[in-house]
């Protein structure tokens, strides 16, 4: 496939995106507002050599894509939260046995079966682990559907330098919402990867091998947990993602990751014309969270406003790498037929916070 | 270059499909768009609203939030969140068909079309959406008519080639008729 301008649904992207990078099978269950994922995969991924499966329930789901990662082969799931929630037990496996997988969350309205509209209440579940453990994923947020074409590959990178599951997460509206997006030619990004130490590929040509497990006992605990938290400090370390603007001389910083990130470039440039100093941080990496963006902010910020589709999930992040020196503010709902605040919402909090 | 577009009908009118085309016909003109539709629990009959933004650069807010610079009304069940969610110095295109009593616009201009029985006459009231759309690209220049026409060729062409004139000949008209209005 060539690079070619389509106009799609945020869904339907991430389809388009994960095949064209390199995706050789996926499993899913039809949930709304994800289903869009899986019925497109099923059309395009034979073209592409692979193929995707439609399993009985995302227990199955989350057991096969475990299983097919052992292969090497690059695998993907699609889902939103309530089937999430199922798959944790082998997503938790995964990240104990070192199994890379890309896994796309579109996230509406919680808890329990909740609503079928757009939300950003698996903030949580995503970035602290639905599974016990000590245990992270790479999780990233995308606001639009070219930057979801953007990230992928990226995505994909992550999964195999560090072999460890990713997370993109995307609120259910912009999930629905139809773009124009810019999507890549083929290549398949996995195949930069060495993974013939450790993937399973029958003992053709190599000994038998130890089995990709996630349980152990005492020592091997011990010293796996350990290579974990290293393996997580590099990439703490090295993979924060943000984008900011206006930063630099504001007295007022929104955070906002998704769709309301994405508002915020219209909020900063619409306050700044009325002469007002404000700037925004777009978290893209949700873990690693970019505490860095925040740690840099001057002594001229006064205030951050943080806006989320939740009841305030991502504010406990950015109130912990702020550590107290600037006052946070919260300014989120969830549900409703509007499930988010307007831009014209969120320009009158922050006016209030700048005192106007 | 920036528009907001709300374009309401009642559901089988063919709003999302003219949304859509001005979706296509945009990203033909190398321009950035992005669509939003109400989803959910919906029923045939019932409204329809497609939020479309048109731009040259990179789309921030992807919602239109009661500030559309063209919106659309095919029914008369849409048209009184239309008329309340138009910004000072926009377009209100209302089917005059559909719309028995519409409302004085004040701050903005408002445009009167029967655009279904245009559409009667040229063979079918389905075709009262591309009556509509080719109304407003000569009433805002949003796209330009062959560009929109290109887009019906290219939607239709393959599966329902019959159709294509039909269609071509209803933007012609709606285009036409807006013109005869003096924009």
């Amino acid at each position: 496939m060539i690079q070619e301008t389509l106009f799609l649904k945020n869904t339907e992207t991430f389809a388009e995106s994960l095949a064209r990078c390199g995706v050789k099978y996926h499993f899913a269950y039809p949930i709304t507002p994800a289903t869009d994922v899986m019925k497109r995969m099923a059309v395009i991924l034979p073209r592409y050599g692979g193929q995707m499966m439609q399993m009985e329930s995302e227990l199955a789901v989350s057991s096969a894509l475990a299983g097919a990662a052992c292969t090497g082969k690059l695998v993907a799931t699609s889902s939103s939260g309530p089937g999430l929630t199922l798959m944790h037990e082998a997503i938790g496996f995964m990240c104990a046995a070192y199994l890379p997988c890309i896994v796309v969350d579109s996230m509406r309205v919680g808890p329990g079966d909740g609503d079928i509209l757009g939300a950003q209440s698996d903030y949580f579940v995503v970035t602290r682990g639905g599974a016990h453990g000590d245990y992270r994923t790479v999780v990233l947020a995308p606001s639009s559907g070219q930057e979801i074409a953007d990230l992928v590959p990226h995505g994909i990178r992550l999964a195999y330098r560090y072999r460890i599951p990713v997370v993109f997460v995307i609120d259910g509206v912009s999930a629905q919402t139809t773009e124009s997006t810019t999507l890549p030619a083929y290549n398949d990004y996995s195949a930069e990867f060495d993974t013939s130490g450790w993937a399973f590929t029958g003992t053709k040509d190599h000994a038998k091998r130890a089995l990709i497990t996630g349980s152990y006992s005492h020592q091997d605990g011990y010293e796996m947990n350990e290579r974990l938290r290293a393996k997580y400090e590099v990439i703490r370390d090295k993979e924060q993602m943000w984008e900011q603007d206006g930063v630099e001389d504001a007295e007022l910083v929104v955070a906002a990751f998704g769709i309301h990130g994405r508002m915020c470039r219209d909020l900063v440039s619409r306050m700044r014309a009325d002469g007002k100093k404000v700037g925004f941080i777009r978290p893209i990496t949700l873990w690693p969270f970019p505490d860095r963006a925040f740690e840099a902010l001057g002594s001229c910020v006064q205030n951050i406003l943080v806006v989320e589709m939740n009841l305030g999930q991502m504010v406990d992040d950015v109130r912990l790498a702020v550590n107290g020196r600037i006052p946070v503010h919260f300014l989120g709902k969830t549900g409703g037929d509007l499930p988010m605040y307007t831009l014209a919402d969120m320009i009158a909090e922050a006016d209030r916070l700048l005192g106007e | 270059m920036l528009h907001k577009c709300t374009i309401s009908g009642s559901g089988g009118q063919g709003s999302a499909l003219m949304a859509k085309m001005i979706c296509l016909g945009a990203i033909k003109e190398g321009l950035k768009v992005v669509m939003t539709q109400t989803y959910g629990i919906e029923q045939r009959g019932g409204d329809s609203t497609a939020y479309v933004i048109v731009s040259d650069q990179p789309i921030g807010s992807p919602i239109v939030e009661n500030d559309a610079d063209i919106a659309v009304a095919l029914s008369s069940s849409t048209y009184a969140n239309c008329f309340e969610g138009v910004v000072p110095g926009g377009s209100l295109f209302t089917n005059s068909s559909m719309v028995e009593a519409p409302r004085d616009a004040r701050g903005f201009r408002q445009v009167l079309l029967p655009v279904s029985d245009m559409a009667v006459e040229l063979g079918t009231v389905r075709c009262a959406n591309m009556v509509m759309l080719g109304a407003v690209l000569a009433g805002t220049g949003l796209l330009r008519l062959e560009v929109a026409e290109e887009v019906v060729r290219e939607s239709l062409g393959a599966k329902k080639p019959q159709l294509v004139e039909l269609n071509v000949n209803a933007l012609r008209a709606g285009f036409a008729a807006m013109e005869k209005e003096g924009n």
